[in-house]
């Protein structure tokens, strides 16, 4: 992703999800966003997520702090240390590139509990 | 750790620090660290992420008995740390063998410059250091308070890790520490009262470690690990019983009776839960050494990364018997090979020295991140078969605890080696290594404490 790419989904991130935060953690960018919905079927229906931006890759990470049961099943999923702190990672492969948007990335991400 | 206020400075920003403040010069050599902080339970934590040695044209003619640099300097300086999210500390050198003191020129000049860098850049803390001989002491201005605080202590990393103000202790008692530090003397025994270790996986390695740690005396133990003992473990340690795989105990309670039994003293803090749980990241943020006595690369990675960024000490052991054919379950063993490896905060870590990479941990978890890699631990372990290794794993759980006594007291010259351990001829072999100046995790997470979130 080059530098004006990650300017302008941190931006977008910032302006759609409430209560947005941001911090430069040695060359990554990482936004923290206090609540983001599930999709219907979901429990819990909303949970913190962090949105990792690295110049390095060609897509953002996306880690959520608490994975959902769907139905009453919790989907396969991964644990990782990122800033300081864990957060859950799943697996889900979403066609996305730099022309789409920041909403269409995270609530493409979550289609996955759908 | 018994201060609420650390700063830490890692091994490879220390030795340029101290040359430089000490270094004969016109005006008193002044060297500035840009500053991060963590919050643990037990207090904050200040870490130096990098250091900035002003030329001498920052430099203007001072009244007093200190340096004074021009406000076209400082304003440089502020823009520096704005630019990466830190705060500043000045550094300056008293000679003599004295306990230093921040003099009355240091106190007026932090008293004016501290809560102008605060008002610049309120979320990181900034501070004025003199180091000396065998002290250090001054100023720290932490985020969100106005209140300037002298009473911290100084932890940087050389060969040894060395915090300051050192302990009370008569002249005797010193020398005989700095002469014979293995020697079980007034200050040795107060150096490891004074040290908390996590030992992360209390299994055929880790139960090992955290008894040979009760038996030095170490302050407090704290054992991180979510299993229970089972019949396999019987024959990976010594540690454990026939009544533990009975009564199905937890591997933490099993071996705080063990550590109890052992040294009394000694406090045993039990966190039940796996690596990177948020009890098991907040237990081993306070700690001073992490041993880390996991079995796959992906929990090395977090525990690797959770003490480069708060500037503590790593030493992880590994014991692997590899068969000559992998997909033969009758097959011969071909190697028992075992490693230690200790990393100093700013020397090498894992990643420095390839033992992590991106790719390895990729094919560890089966995919791009962590979705499955429970699922193959788990295929793998039940693979696994119980197997008579508790001796090899003492001898690793050995040379760990050496390496942390050795940290802790400083008995040897601190190589930079890793060991690594040929169960089969008994032998270990010193491989060098060597701090990888391109690594991309020790320049982006070596002390670069929480997240300033804005």
């Amino acid at each position: 992703m080059t530098q004006e790419t990650i300017e302008r989904l941190t931006s977008e991130l910032k302006e759609n999800y409430r209560g947005a935060v941001i911090a430069k953690d040695g060359g990554l960018t990482l936004v923290r966003l206090p609540e983001v919905h599930f999709p219907p079927g979901c429990q819990p229906v909303s949970t913190a997520a962090l949105v990792v931006l690295d110049p390095n890759k060609p897509k953002p990470d996306f880690y959520i702090k608490v994975i959902p049961s769907v139905r009453g099943v919790q989907p396969q999923h991964g644990a990782s240390v990122v800033g300081g702190d864990n957060w859950c990672t799943f697996s889900y492969n979403l066609c996305w590139n730099e022309v789409h948007t920041a909403v269409q990335f995270v609530e493409g991400m979550l289609r996955r509990f759908a | 750790m018994s201060a609420s206020v650390q700063l830490r400075i890692p091994r490879h920003l220390w030795g340029p620090l101290w040359d430089e403040v000490r270094r004969a010069a016109t005006h008193e050599p002044v060297v500035f660290g840009l500053v991060s902080q963590g919050q643990t339970s037990a207090g904050t934590l200040v870490l130096v992420r990098d250091l900035i040695f002003p030329p001498p044209t920052a430099f203007v003619r001072a009244t007093g008995h200190g340096a004074k640099w021009s406000g076209a300097y400082n304003i440089a300086l502020l823009n520096e740390a704005l630019e990466q999210g830190l705060g500043i500390v000045i550094f300056h050198y008293h000679p003599g063998t004295a306990r230093v003191r921040i003099s009355q020129d240091d106190e007026q000049s932090a008293r004016q410059l501290l809560p102008a860098f605060h008002m610049v850049a309120p979320g990181r803390p900034h501070g004025t250091v003199v180091l000396g001989e065998t002290s250090a002491a001054g100023l720290i201005l932490l985020p969100g308070t106005c209140t300037l605080i002298d009473n911290f202590q100084l932890r940087f990393f050389s060969e040894t890790m060395t915090t300051l103000p050192r302990q009370d202790a008569s002249a005797a008692d010193l020398v005989l520490h700095c002469r014979q530090p293995l020697v079980d003397g007034v200050v040795s025994r107060s150096l490891l009262r004074n040290t908390s270790v996590a030992v992360v996986g209390l299994s055929g390695g880790g139960s090992q470690v955290a008894a040979q740690l009760a038996g030095l005396g170490v302050g407090e133990i704290i054992g991180v690990d979510a299993q229970r003992v089972t019949r396999d473990n019987l024959v990976a340690t010594d540690e454990f019983g026939w009544s533990d795989v009975l009564l199905g105990r937890r591997k933490t309670a099993a071996v705080r009776s063990k550590v109890r039994w052992i040294n009394r003293h000694v406090r045993f803090t039990a966190v039940d839960a796996l690596v990177p749980q948020k009890a098991a990241i907040e237990a081993l943020k306070r700690a001073d050494l992490i041993v880390g006595c996991v079995n796959n690369l992906n929990a090395r990675a977090d525990l690797q990364e959770i003490a480069w960024r708060y500037c503590i000490p790593y030493v992880d052991i590994g014991l692997g018997l590899y068969p000559l054919d992998p997909d033969d379950e009758l097959s011969e063993v071909a190697a028992i090979s075992g490693n230690v490896f200790t990393a100093v905060p700013g020397g090498a870590c894992l990643w420095c020295t390839g033992f992590l990479s991106d790719e390895k941990l990729q094919v560890e978890a089966g995919g791009a991140n962590r979705s499955y890699l429970r699922t193959s631990l788990a295929a793998r372990k039940r693979r696994d078969l119980g197997v008579y290794v508790a001796s090899f794993n003492g001898v690793l759980a050995g040379l760990a605890v050496s390496d942390v006594l050795q940290l802790i007291l400083g008995y040897a010259r601190a190589l930079p080696i890793r060991k690594q351990y040929d169960g089969l001829s008994g032998t270990v072999l010193e491989v060098g290594v060597e701090k990888n100046p391109n690594c991309p995790k020790c320049s982006s997470v070596l002390a670069a404490g929480d997240p300033l979130w804005q």
